[in-house]
């Protein structure tokens, strides 16, 4: 165990140090500690194994899925995406807990995973010829990117649940690791239901509205996950 | 004051039982740790009449957040992390906690220079390892007691320029402070 030295208080205790403990103590109710961390990702395990069947049973898989997937790229980047998840809510759960620091390796691993989630779409998906526009893109796109973001919404909520009862110090990066993973786990499943492998549909269908939930989460956490402290 | 394993142990379950919402072993928990978090304010607030409303605020951090200690881990760095980030909340809620001069009867004797003023270790490494220009303005401001035009004039530099240096090096030495306290 780590040792810690502090130097003994100059000139005693502060006057009011008495009434502040007479304050605390008086009345002092039982409180549910938190869930350890290894339990609180074995819950997000099981909610996100619940949400990707459910959702699933309802959006079926694309045809010929097992053949998608015996492509290298393909497992690949869907194999990535499941794990930035895992990665991504592992990060969440550390950085909600005082006294855990998100390792290196967390950081290294998830921002990894997101290069390659870009990279692998860029250099090993095909490319349809003669694309419109950024925006008629999008506009084919609009299914994926309500469905992905639905799917997401409910881990993400049930997280948030998870989460807002720890006491972070830190909201912002709560709700950015918490919204990554959860929109990861949208555009996985997005990726099962979805037959297009096509770049730019994955690109802006899939990908993007990851980024962009990730900053609503990221706003949304320093509401959240701050409110602990009033 | 130096804690050993032990007396970690000893905490980590008073903690456990505060939880369960035990007032007698809050009150034992809150009178032992009581000057370690004192001292740990008193260390980092360097204007002595704001010590003790941080320290409140402190103390309030660590009630909110005792749901939060998991009993299988080390109660040392958790106490800590709540200590650390809610004075770091209460500093950047006031900036006077870092911007207001100290009181000019704390100031030492402006002929001295640092090493001469029995600063506390720790402290003068922080000075030390500041970039030159932010910890001459700092101990200008903050050790021999000059004023802004003062301090401007013996540099050379405008009144805005000396603030901007001073406010870095109040920073940048705030973060090591803490650094080396995480260590």
């Amino acid at each position: 165990m780590k040792r810690h030295s502090t130097p003994p208080p100059k000139g005693g205790m502060p006057t009011r140090h008495q009434s502040i403990v007479g304050e605390l103590t008086r009345g002092l109710k039982p409180v549910r500690p938190v869930w350890p961390a290894w339990v609180q990702w074995l819950v997000w395990l099981a909610q996100a194994v619940g949400v990707t069947v459910l959702a699933l049973t309802f959006l079926r898989p694309q045809d010929g899925l097992r053949a998608v997937l015996a492509e290298t790229s393909h497992s690949a980047f869907l194999c990535m995406t499941f794990l930035a998840s895992a990665l991504a809510a592992w990060g969440a759960i550390a950085v909600s807990l005082p006294g855990r620091s998100l390792s290196p390796w967390t950081k290294v691993g998830v921002g990894s995973l997101l290069a390659g989630l870009l990279a692998i779409p860029l250099i090993f998906f095909p490319m349809a010829q003669g694309t419109g526009s950024f925006w008629s893109e999008l506009g084919g796109c609009c299914g994926c990117i309500y469905i992905g973001t639905a799917v997401g919404l409910v881990p993400w909520i049930g997280m948030g649940f998870l989460l807002s009862r720890n006491a972070s110090f830190h909201p912002a990066w709560t709700g950015a690791w918490a919204g990554s993973s959860s929109f990861l786990l949208g555009t996985a499943v997005i990726q099962l239901h979805c037959p297009s492998w096509e770049m730019h549909h994955v690109m802006v269908g899939h990908l993007m509205p990851v980024a962009l939930m990730t900053l609503l989460a990221t706003w949304a956490g320093t509401k959240w996950f701050a409110r602990w402290r009033r | 004051m130096h804690h050993d394993d032990a007396q970690w142990e000893s905490w980590s379950r008073l903690m456990v039982r505060v939880q369960a919402g035990d007032e007698t072993a809050y009150r034992v928990l809150l009178e032992e740790i009581g000057p370690v978090l004192y001292a740990f304010t008193r260390k980092r607030v360097f204007n002595p009449s704001l010590v003790d409303d941080v320290y409140q605020e402190v103390l309030m951090t660590f009630h909110k957040a005792r749901h939060a200690y998991e009993p299988s881990r080390p109660f040392g760095p958790w106490l800590f992390t709540v200590a650390r980030n809610s004075l770091l909340d209460a500093l950047g809620k006031n900036r006077k906690f870092v911007e207001r001069e100290l009181p000019t009867e704390n100031l030492p004797d402006r002929a001295k220079e640092p090493e001469d003023l029995g600063l506390d270790d720790g402290l003068l490494m922080a000075l030390r390892s500041l970039p030159e220009a932010n910890r001459r303005a700092v101990v200008l401001l903050k050790i021999k007691g000059y004023s802004l035009e003062e301090a401007a004039r013996e540099i050379g530099i405008t009144v805005s320029a000396i603030k901007v240096r001073a406010h870095r090096g109040y920073v940048q030495l705030r973060r090591k402070l803490l650094e080396k306290e995480t260590e």
